[in-house]
């Protein structure tokens, strides 16, 4: 062999392993298409009360802190209902249910570098549970029969809960993302001075995949990417939380791909389908739609006439039409996230026999097909059969519905439009409250149907529903001390199946959240949840096709 | 001048100080809590005890009239409060969306003059003919249409089908633009609301701009000038136009306030962060310190407004003067 063909052979030897060796990293490069990117994500209007997590009320904010902030355990308040550890890895309580001794995660550290520990927990704690601070939507939850809980510091990764009572659910109580301690005390900002400070109204520090860079007023809200979170660096580079108000315009911004990621109403599903790029997931929410009957007037005070008109709304059709089939009709009082939820026997679309009811009330025929009262008590005979139904929210599908059904069997419902606060300020925290009638869209009780303690079971004045039963209430109270939840279970049920009998709300469906995206987003991994403090439970791992 | 500018400022000052009293009065009578707006029981019921906290950390437990004192107090001070919905300082909240509001204003106002004028003139000028006609049924048709309706027709035409131009928003947040990138984003942006919002403007315009003018060029001065032999042109625009604008400087000088006030609408279906939204969100919201300042902003650009009309008179006008 001459000395060129040696060399011929020996370069093609190299060429080939070259490929080859090409053909390997090649391979090995695939994940790193899934770094990178930026996921638009449509909202419908600012932070309301700004972008510190205890100070949260339940607006935008919370799909911020869904990327940026984490609470010591997910669940509960939260969606699904079993437990998941986030910054606390394990905790134990005492046989008397008293002393909960929570295990922190270590190596986590605050998107500013510095560690996170058990001060941080004291620091949380103290401050929601101080009264200077406003953080009034989460502040009761660190309290029992009045008593704060007791956080003490065991090490620097371990905390001791002390409560005054048993709380069976105390990890879903206190489900609140945590705050830096080292912020605040560096800064000197006091409890009181938190609302107006920096972290609340620009953004602060957390624990979680993104920070908040940036909050453009009624703009956007912008994440950027913390390399040091303690899963692993995100694919994301960056989080846009576009502010975007009309839903029309929210639903344009999708189909031309300006949004990847938007809660939708189920009457936008349609145009989401025909677009090639674009769909649609379901997830049901813990959330109902109810409608409320104010049982201390005379016309709604007797169980028969709740009965009657639960009758006669054909539910199956309301929840077929005003929800297209999503989420599912109710059988009993609670969401069915709660662990106290169980079907129970239903109250069957029947106009014949809800007449028949109301003329057993006392109820008889009058001019016009409406009933006029007889002998009904409490109420003046010949009065008409007249409720108001009070409408807060424009494009509230369900008062007409129930017009149309009640009236089939003499009911007259006419339609009070009001705004939902001037509602609230009427009709909350009063015993004889003006309502007639309203609709409900309550929800993120929880798995423990002690969270609706408050809208059944104390006393007509607090309760949004008018409604106070004394068994119930003894149940309630019974639940609260038990030294289970199984324990607690047991009363709630039966606390159901009377409020069930009772039906000072008539529950109509669970909701669902319907999220339209972009196919280019990738969120098997990140895994969609129905979660109050955010829409996935991993979203680090979520990631956009380029 | 300078005794009428004076008399002016003193007036100025009365009537600011009665829109405050007034305004502060109506707005805590009106009925709702903004604890429920701030809280919504439907998603956290909070105890009587809670609710009264957070009225107190608000501020809105004291009386009326303590509260007014206080906010003139500090308003004087040059501390216009905190937005009860966002927590963060009410001039904040103003200075953050001023300029996009401006910004959005100005470009409606320019395009509909730049339009206007010429359209009105040539209007005028060609009365009865098919450039007349032409441009009155687009002046009816763009002061008839509803703005919220040929928004959403150009976003679905120009941004979902046709992709030319974005559809919300004031710019691409999806990557860091510097420069004549970034101005270039923002004036992409900046298209569709502001055709949107010059729409009934410019039609407007036209009109009051084709009537003035028709009135002027019957005047007999006029005629002097086309008999002098003065170009018709130059009669047209010299001497004709500019006595026709003196109306049009009054509906401009009164759109002012307008300009600062924004437009909810646009500004809502276009996600533009600006004015109007945040001063219909207050109201929604029952935000008393930004609906304070906010009103007290547009009193005041509505007396600036009405200044400067009455002094581009003067200016156009040599014939006014003010003692």
């Amino acid at each position: 062999m001459t000395v060129r063909k040696m060399l011929a052979i020996a370069c093609l030897v190299s060429c080939f392993a070259a490929a080859v060796c090409v053909g390997l990293l090649g391979s090995s490069s695939a994940p790193d298409e899934k770094y990178g990117g930026t996921l638009v994500w449509g909202v419908s209007d600012d932070p309301l009360g700004g972008l510190c997590p205890i100070l949260t009320n339940g607006g935008t904010d919370l799909f911020a802190y869904g990327f940026s902030a984490q609470p010591l355990s997910w669940g509960g308040e939260n969606y699904p209902a079993e437990l998941r550890p986030i910054l606390a890895t394990s905790w134990e309580v005492s046989p008397d249910g008293l002393v909960w001794t929570i295990h922190l995660r270590s190596g986590v550290n605050w998107q500013d570098g510095k560690p996170f520990t058990a001060d941080d927990v004291l620091f949380w704690a103290q401050t929601i549970q101080d009264p200077a601070t406003g953080a009034e939507w989460f502040r009761e939850r660190f309290y029992v029969d009045g008593l704060p809980f007791t956080f003490e510091k065991i090490d620097a990764y371990t905390v001791r809960v002390t409560t005054a009572a048993p709380v069976d659910n105390l990890m879903s109580s206190i489900c609140v993302p945590l705050i830096p301690a080292h912020y605040f005390i560096e800064n000197n900002i006091s409890n009181s001075e938190i609302a107006t400070s920096p972290a609340n109204v620009s953004g602060g520090l957390g624990t979680g995949p993104f920070r908040i860079a940036e909050y453009r007023p009624s703009e956007a809200i912008i994440l950027e990417r913390f390399d040091g979170y303690w899963r692993g660096r995100p694919y994301l580079d960056r989080v846009v939380l576009r502010i975007i108000p009309d839903p029309d315009a929210m639903l344009s911004a999708l189909l031309s791909g300006e949004v990847d990621w938007t809660m939708i109403a189920v009457n936008q599903i349609p145009q989401v389908k025909k677009s090639a790029a674009c769909d649609v997931i379901a997830i049901p929410v813990d959330a109902a739609y109810s409608i409320a009957l104010n049982s201390t007037k005379p016309m709604l005070a007797d169980k028969r006439t709740r009965h009657a008109l639960m009758e006669a709304l054909d539910r199956r059709a309301i929840w077929e039409n005003v929800s297209m089939g999503y989420g599912q009709i109710l059988y009993g009082p609670w969401i069915p996230v709660c662990t106290a939820y169980e079907d129970l026997p239903d109250y069957p679309y029947d106009v014949a026999a809800a007449k028949a009811l109301l003329a057993e009330v006392g109820w008889l025929p009058g001019p016009g097909g409406i009933l006029v009262a007889g002998n009904v008590a409490g109420v003046v005979p010949g009065t008409r059969f007249r409720l108001e139904y009070w409408v807060t929210r424009v494009g509230d599908a369900f008062p007409t519905l129930v017009q149309a059904y009640w009236r089939d069997i003499g009911v007259e419902v006419e339609q009070k439009f009001t705004e939902s606060s001037v509602f609230f300020d009427e009709n909350m925290g009063k015993a004889d409250k003006p309502f007639d009638v309203y609709t409900v869209r309550n929800g993120f009780f929880g798995p423990s149907a002690g969270n609706y303690s408050d809208l059944i079971g104390s006393d007509a004045a607090a309760s949004m529903y008018s409604y106070a039963n004394s068994q119930v209430a003894a149940l309630f109270d019974q639940a609260s001390h038990a030294a289970s939840p199984a324990e607690a279970d047991v009363y709630y049920k039966q606390a159901g199946r009377i409020i069930w009998d009772d039906l000072p709300i008539l529950p109509l469906f669970q909701r669902t959240a319907l999220w339209a995206y972009n196919t280019r987003v990738q969120y098997a991994d990140a895994v969609v949840s129905a979660s109050l403090l955010g829409v996935f439970e991993n979203p680090e791992l979520l990631w956009v096709k380029k | 001048m300078s005794q009428y500018l004076l008399r002016r400022i003193l007036v100025s000052l009365l009537v600011l100080f009665t829109v405050s009293a007034g305004s502060f009065v109506l707005m805590h009578l009106a009925p709702g809590d903004p604890v429920y707006v701030y809280v919504n029981p439907e998603k956290r019921n909070m105890s009587p005890e809670s609710l009264d906290a957070l009225r107190h950390q608000l501020g809105l437990d004291r009386p009326i009239l303590v509260q007014y004192l206080f906010w003139l107090r500090n308003t004087l001070e040059g501390n216009w409060g905190y937005s009860v919905k966002s927590r963060a300082p009410v001039l904040r909240e103003i200075a953050s969306r001023l300029p996009n509001t401006l910004l959005l204003s100005f470009a409606s106002l320019i395009l509909a003059v730049v339009v206007a004028i010429p359209i009105g003139t040539l209007s005028a000028v060609k009365q009865y003919s098919i450039v007349d006609y032409l441009s009155t049924i687009g002046a009816f048709v763009g002061i008839s249409v509803p703005s919220f309706w040929f928004a959403l027709i150009l976003i679905w035409l120009l941004s979902v089908k046709l992709g030319w131009l974005p559809s919300t928003g004031m710019r691409t947040l999806t990557v860091e633009l510097t420069g004549g990138a970034a101005m270039l984003d923002v004036i992409r942006h900046l298209v569709l609301p502001v055709v949107v919002l010059s729409l009934a403007q410019m039609s407007e315009w036209t009109r009051y701009v084709r009537t003035a003018l028709l009135e002027v060029l019957g005047q007999d001065y006029i005629r002097t000038a086309r008999a002098k032999g003065v170009p018709e042109s130059m009669v047209t625009v010299k001497h004709a136009l500019r006595n026709a604008l003196i109306p049009v400087i009054t509906i401009a000088g009164l759109s002012l306030p307008a300009l600062v006030n924004g437009a909810y609408v646009v500004e809502t279906i276009f996600g533009w962060p600006g004015m109007g939204r945040l001063g219909v969100n207050a109201i929604m919201a029952r935000d008393y310190p930004v609906i304070m300042g906010v009103t007290m902003m547009s009193c005041v650009v509505v007396i600036a407004g009405n200044l400067l009309a009455d002094l581009a008179y003067v200016v156009a006008d040599p014939r006014i003067h003010y003692a």
